[in-house]
């Protein structure tokens, strides 16, 4: 009975040890995974971040702008759409997030008549806009180019799009 | 004594129970991290492939548009394009419709993909009867009488005939509308955006009533089943098209810049009234104490709206 229960702790006290070196050798592959799977989250944001701006950016542009105007500011392009309906206008820009002194997002600003009938940030919170820039093409075809990067992780991406104007020109 | 023979039984069951633990944890987190990224791949092909389709089908539009300047669109099926990543086959299409009662041509981009269509249409519209109808050799027309001072510098005829008006596509408008007649708060909001907007007659529909002092911004094609009124005080400053299969009733002080109006019924017009465009009316015209006209046929050239999707 001695050696029954003798055994009975040792076992316990072998699978304690197999469980720690087991832990030791797989924790370079443990910390690898969870690296990988935080990067991978940084990755999903940034291009769910991104799809989202380019078909707010892309829809109004392409399917509901007559003359759409690019100007600079220190932030980057500024993008102003004229609307097929005269009385509303909608500008795409960058500018550093309220309360953050380095953070910067991209903001649609809706206006009808010249009265302004709202801002909307584009991007979430965790995402910073590193580079938000618009060059034309020709008439009626521009090259968006911007970088995001998520503010937790330091991960960045840039992302390129090619936006046609179905029903007006580029100014 | 008894528990002797089943803790032997149980020897080096607990190593294999901590490795089975630990490969269960990893295997649990590997799984997680391949149904994520399984997850992303799959939402990001399907975006990629859209943005394809949407390019494409944009291109094809405006590249049609820019051909119809030179010569005739003729509908085409054209040959299959593979798309990245899946390889997944589309075959776009251009469909050319023609209704010369309208008379209309609509142009339609078509692209099925998997599990979604993408379609951009637009619509080439002229007046009823074709541009060159006799009738619009005049500036205001009625079948019946034209009741009020015709301006100076204006072509009248009066009298007409039934026969001679041209006929309204009814079920043309109602087919190829791409939106219903616009609400005040649309006037407001955004204006006219270049479309064909139709309502059908019936009790449900009533009479569409533009309110007094509107501001009707853009342009657009307007179809009325029923009777239009315009009240008092609205301005116009686009390409206005009133199409009405009924009466039209203009209140005072409206101004409208760019304008065709034509009606199956008769045309009331209020007082001190500026028009610039053309009048065709099947009945009466009504014309009140200081009406302004100036004939501007410019106003039949063919009406091109946006491109837009269906």
């Amino acid at each position: 009975m001695n050696r029954g229960r003798g055994f009975l702790l040792l076992e316990i006290t072998v699978a304690a040890m197999v469980t720690c070196l087991l832990f030791t050798a797989f924790y370079q592959s443990f910390t690898q995974m969870l690296f990988s799977m935080r990067r991978i989250n940084s990755d999903v944001e940034l291009y769910q971040a991104a799809q989202s701006i380019i078909t707010s950016v892309e829809s109004e542009i392409a399917y509901y702008s007559r003359e759409v105007v690019l100007e600079e500011n220190i932030y980057g392009s500024r993008i102003v759409c004229h609307n097929i309906g005269p009385r509303r206008s909608v500008t795409f820009y960058c500018r550093t997030v309220p309360g953050a002194s380095e953070q910067k997002g991209i903001y649609k600003s809706t206006k009808i008549e010249g009265r302004s009938e709202g801002i909307n940030p584009l991007s979430s919170s965790d995402i910073s806009v590193e580079k938000w820039h618009c060059t034309v093409i020709d008439g009626c075809t521009l090259h968006l180019e911007m970088e995001l990067k998520v503010e937790n992780t330091g991960r960045c991406k840039t992302f390129v799009e090619v936006i046609h104007l179905c029903n007006g020109y580029l100014m | 004594m008894q528990r002797v023979p089943y803790v032997k039984q149980r020897q080096g069951g607990f190593a294999i129970l901590a490795v089975l633990f630990l490969v269960s944890f990893l295997a649990i987190i590997a799984q997680g991290i391949i149904y994520i990224v399984r997850q992303q791949a799959t939402s990001q092909q399907q975006y990629i492939r859209h943005r394809q389709v949407a390019a494409l089908g944009i291109d094809l539009m405006l590249k049609t548009l820019a051909r119809e300047d030179k010569s005739e669109v003729e509908g085409a099926l054209l040959p299959e394009i593979s798309l990245y990543p899946g390889a997944e086959k589309i075959a776009p299409k251009i469909i050319v419709e023609n209704r010369e009662a309208l008379p209309l041509r609509s142009l339609t981009v078509l692209i099925e993909y998997k599990d979604a269509i993408w379609q951009m249409q637009n619509l080439k519209l002229g007046p009823p009867g074709g541009a060159v109808h006799l009738i619009y050799n005049n500036h205001i027309s009625s079948s019946k009488e034209i009741v009020g001072q015709i301006p100076e510098g204006i072509l009248a005829a009066e009298g007409l005939g039934f026969n001679i008006l041209p006929r309204l596509d009814i079920q043309g408008y109602l087919q190829y509308k791409s939106m219903p007649l616009p609400s005040s708060t649309a006037f407001s909001d955004l204006g006219l955006v270049s479309r064909l907007y139709a309502n059908n007659s019936g009790v449900s529909s009533g009479s569409y009533v533009i309110k007094a002092n509107t501001k009707i911004c853009g342009n657009g094609v307007l179809y009325h089943g029923n009777p239009i009124t315009i009240e008092e005080g609205c301005t116009s400053s686009g390409k206005l098209w009133l199409i009405c299969n009924d009466k039209i009733i203009i209140g005072d002080n409206v101004k409208l810049e760019h304008a065709f109006i034509f009606a199956n019924g008769p045309i009331s017009i209020g007082r001190n009234v500026s028009i610039c465009g053309i009048i065709v009316s099947a009945g009466v015209i009504e014309l009140g104490e200081g009406f302004a006209m100036r004939g501007d046929k410019s106003v039949l050239d063919t009406f091109s709206t946006s491109c837009y999707m269906n």
